[in-house]
């Protein structure tokens, strides 16, 4: 099993045509045997993992189920919001509790944040070169 | 025509029309470049400020590492 997981930042086309370069990671998401393969934002300035309402859905969960979360900031704030557990795999390495606010808005991106995806991963950042290093935290190794 | 033409007939402008013409500027730089303009709304989907529900998911993490444990 790798140590480190190398990954190229993707690049994107802007509103204006620009091309921009994101962090986004690849990872496997699964709930109660259901699994999706899913692109998600490294977003070091969430608080919170962010799951897509479509996402949710396409793991079966159900929403009157889940919890009811505090209300979100931003433009999540006009969206209610529920906290799903998942199982989360991050290419080879072993996996990972990962909760999420999912929330009913549809065009957001699956965001990864804080609580609780930055807790289980130790990730940075080498914009410059235009990668990121992903590895899990010292008490996995 | 340059911009040093055009002011003394931009000022000639009622002050109704020159609100007007600000507005419209505005609003055509803020379509051709990254400007932000006040009033106008912005996609900002991260959580940076979402403590509570932070606490509410770092909790369901708790309790569950719990159960496992238990």
């Amino acid at each position: 099993m790798a140590d480190v997981l190398r990954v190229a930042y993707s690049q994107r086309m802007g509103a204006q045509g620009e091309v921009v370069l994101r962090p986004l990671l690849s990872l496997s998401l699964t709930l109660d045997g259901i699994a999706i393969e899913a692109t998600g934002l490294l977003d070091t300035g969430a608080d919170i993992n962010v799951l897509p309402y479509r996402a949710g859905l396409a793991l079966g969960a159900d929403w009157k189920k889940q919890p009811l979360l505090a209300t979100l900031s931003g433009n999540l704030a006009q969206y209610e919001a529920r906290g799903v557990l998942l199982s989360g795999i991050i290419g080879t390495f072993e996996a990972v509790s990962l909760v999420f606010a999912w929330t009913r808005a549809e065009q957001v991106p699956l965001i990864l944040g804080q609580v609780n995806l930055f807790q289980e991963f130790d990730i940075c950042f080498f914009r410059a070169e235009g990668v990121f290093e992903v590895r899990p935290k010292r008490s996995h190794l | 025509m340059a911009l040093q033409e055009l002011l003394p007939e931009l000022r000639k402008l009622a002050i109704t029309e020159k609100v007007q013409l600000i507005e419209m500027l505005t609003q055509e730089v803020a379509q051709q470049s990254a400007v932000f303009v006040a009033g106008a709304v912005y996609e900002v989907w991260s959580p940076y400020d979402s403590g509570a529900a932070a606490a509410q998911l770092q909790k369901m993490l708790d309790d569950n590492k719990t159960k496992q444990n238990g």
